[in-house]
């Protein structure tokens, strides 16, 4: 096995060592370079998500210590803004496969256009944020010692009580829902910040020729980091706008 | 096995190689589009379900074609069924771990109650009852103690019945 892959290393890099500008010294073969890549953005997707399950499981804990706290909650949240930021991400990350699917066949010019494309839907996810985000700071619904309703919030618990059939409700147990739906929704809403920073370089280095068929390594992570961010919001959006 | 670069067409399930280049597997656009006009349907499968209020049954549903949604998202845009099986491992087996995690913390927080009643009781509004499981200072504010209103609710399933077609 080994001798075969020397054999290959010699006849594509010659016996002096040269090797291709994306290969990394420290790498035999580009192969090599490409796996030791995926298995290191795995890993750190597994922390992402391993980082991500503290929250989860404080919502799940929260929500069955405050099942009408939770539900009156979701209901003071506008479900088809939620409805319409999912249809959003889903779209971009088939943007963001297709822009490594393009990569992977050498088409500059198309990688460059998905991600464009996967940055729009992302600024226009987080557009809709802030007006959600505004809403909440408009009824007084913000977290913790910041939780304080005004007069609108008031009037928009009442509403949501109705819808919920919860009776005799007190408020300042909302406190816990909408704590958690701002640390998991801006946490979330960090990454697609991040996410935005991280494809403006992709986009910079594939305008500047560094991806090729043979070299796409970058724009593959970086789809695989975006897949993850959707991957969140897929159960975000149900189990924060949607609950009965 | 993931850094061994040598080239075994028996053995390598990851990306096919020479040995030297990497040669992926490309995904057809074809492929791609349906993925996602399936999770849009299954994303108005949520809607739906949520829309015609399933009650106690919400979240499983919810959750489950939460479930489908990310297996699809992961097995064909995150190429996961293309790849060497050791980076499935990698991602299946912290899902394994955030279930431990989930379970023991639920089997701490959800039985309280019954395992020390020194720790107090919750109320639940949804159902006008005191249920288990709750430190005393959480159902306090100002000092007073919350009361529960008696008779404005009715038991479980009641408020089913009453509900409106839509909201």
């Amino acid at each position: 096995m080994a001798s075969d892959s020397t054999a290959a290393h010699a006849e594509h890099a010659g016996e002096h060592g040269e090797h291709p500008d994306y290969l990394a010294h420290h790498f035999d073969t580009p192969v090599q370079q490409f796996e030791a890549a995926k298995v290191g953005v795995w890993m750190f997707l597994s922390q992402e998500i391993l980082f991500f399950s503290g929250l989860f499981v404080a919502y799940f804990i929260y929500r069955s210590w405050y099942p009408a706290a939770f539900s009156v909650g979701s209901h003071m949240l506008d479900w088809k803004l939620g409805l319409l930021n999912t249809g959003v991400l889903l779209f971009s990350s088939y943007t963001a496969a297709q822009s490594v699917r393009y990569a992977q066949v050498g088409d500059k010019k198309m990688v460059g256009n998905m991600i464009l494309i996967t940055i729009a839907c992302a600024v226009i996810f987080m557009v809709i944020k802030t007006f959600e985000y505004n809403h909440k700071f408009h009824l007084g619904t913000l977290p913790g010692h910041f939780f304080n309703l005004t007069h609108h919030g008031h009037e928009a618990v009442a509403e949501a009580c109705a819808i919920s059939h919860v009776g005799d409700f007190e408020p300042y147990h909302l406190r816990s829902f909408f704590g958690i739906y701002f640390i998991m929704t801006g946490v979330h809403g960090l990454h697609v910040l991040i996410g935005i920073g991280i494809y403006i370089w992709m986009y910079r280095r594939n305008a500047r020729g560094e991806f090729s068929e043979k070299f796409f390594t970058p724009i593959d992570l970086t789809a695989l980091y975006w897949h993850l961010v959707d991957l969140i919001w897929i159960f975000l959006f149900p189990l924060i706008y949607l609950i009965d | 096995m993931a850094f061994d670069h040598t080239y075994d067409p028996d053995k390598n399930d990851g990306a096919k190689s020479d040995g030297f280049d990497v040669h992926p597997h490309v995904s057809a656009t074809r492929d791609n589009r349906i993925v996602l006009l399936t999770l849009f349907a299954l994303t108005a499968l949520t809607v739906a379900c949520y829309r015609i209020r399933l009650g106690d049954a919400n979240l499983m549903v919810a959750l489950v074609i939460a479930g489908v949604k990310a297996t699809l998202v992961g097995t064909f845009f995150m190429h996961l069924k293309f790849e060497r099986s050791f980076n499935t491992l990698v991602f299946v087996g912290t899902l394994a771990f955030i279930g431990v995690f989930f379970l023991f913390t639920w089997n701490d927080t959800a039985f309280r109650g019954e395992v020390d009643h020194r720790s107090g009781e919750r109320f639940d509004y949804r159902y006008q009852e005191w249920a288990q499981g709750i430190a005393p200072g959480i159902r306090e504010r100002n000092g007073e103690e919350l009361q529960p209103v008696a008779g404005a609710h009715g038991a479980a399933g009641e408020h089913e019945a009453a509900a409106p077609a839509g909201h």
